[in-house]
């Protein structure tokens, strides 16, 4: 298909595309909804310091769980693609990382945001946790670097899946046990309290619906991400 | 679920205490509602107006590329 036909195909609108999308990224769609409505309106006990922003919970702690859940999902597609030489694989494992990086840059900003009205800045390198996660953005970043340098498919490919189980690897020590071992306002770390020791219940009502909701809006997200390249790459092939 | 239903309906349905800068002969319920004490329903309101706008392109772009996809295969 020549690429100047593209622009003619998008602005057509045919009615029986509607209905066209999937159940269940209706049900993602619907259930967000709903917990964005309940994350807000909800009944919360007011803790000092805190006090509205722990709504924030809702939203911040699960794009960390998701983007984790993606970058997993995406070694594991990385180590099929080693095993079976699949690039279909590959595709998989790029566009699981690729949003898997976009939900972890909106944990960053949540967690910043929050952290000005809650500890009084924006970025502290007194917290590990912070840093250390913004040091696991920066190793995935690394990930698409590597992949733009190599011209050939397959070697990008190859190079990409070792390079990916390298990067999960560290995401359990970066994210849950190196700033668990140190002091940190975080919930959790040395010292503190654990997260389901402090969380009110009303919070954790909606708190774990969030995580699968943010989930399945990750997968929606990669469903995307992987289609468009698909066809980018076969609107790229010479005729 | 019927306890976070519940919440939102009393929630919704609190009178609104007025803020002390706020303007006291306000006749529109609308604006006697924006310039109540009461924000968290005003960020629920703007976070659902942003939300409503990335879904809606979220579902656009699947669309298009629904569409993209059974052009390109037909052609082929």
């Amino acid at each position: 298909m020549p690429a100047e036909a593209i622009p003619k195909i998008l602005s057509k609108s045919k009615s029986q595309f509607i209905f066209a999308l999937a159940i269940w990224k209706y049900i993602v769609a619907v259930w967000l909804t709903i917990v964005i409505i309940a994350g807000f309106a909800v009944d919360i006990p007011m803790i000092p310091i805190l006090e509205e922003t722990s709504r924030n919970l809702v939203f911040h702690v699960p794009m960390w769980f998701s983007m984790t859940f993606l970058f997993f999902v995406g070694v594991v597609y990385s180590i099929r693609y080693l095993n079976s030489g699949n690039m279909e694989m590959d595709r998989m494992a790029a566009s699981l990382t690729k949003v898997g990086i976009v939900l972890g840059i909106c944990g960053l900003l949540t967690g910043s945001i929050w952290a000005r009205f809650t500890w009084g800045t924006w970025w502290t390198f007194a917290e590990p946790k912070i840093n250390l996660s913004a040091m696991a953005m920066m190793i995935y970043v690394a990930y698409f670097v590597l992949r733009s340098a190599f011209d050939d498919p397959q070697k990008r490919a190859k190079m990409a899946a070792v390079y990916n189980i390298f990067a999960a690897s560290t995401i359990p020590f970066l994210l849950f046990i190196i700033p668990r071992q140190l002091p940190s306002l975080h919930p959790g770390a040395d010292g503190n309290p654990a997260f389901d020791e402090i969380t009110a219940p009303e919070l954790r009502y909606v708190f774990y619906p969030a995580v699968i909701g943010f989930i399945g809006l990750g997968l929606w997200l990669t469903d995307l991400v992987r289609r468009s390249d698909i066809l980018s790459e076969k609107l790229a092939k010479p005729e | 679920m019927i306890h976070i239903l519940l919440t939102i309906f009393l929630y919704i349905s609190e009178p609104y205490q007025q803020w002390e800068g706020a303007e006291s002969a306000y006749s529109n319920v609308f604006m006697q509602f924006l310039a109540s004490n009461d924000l968290m329903p005003v960020v629920l309101a703007v976070s659902l107006l942003i939300w409503f706008t990335l879904l809606a392109f979220v579902i656009r772009l699947d669309f298009k590329l629904t569409r993209l996809e059974k052009q390109y295969n037909s052609e082929d």
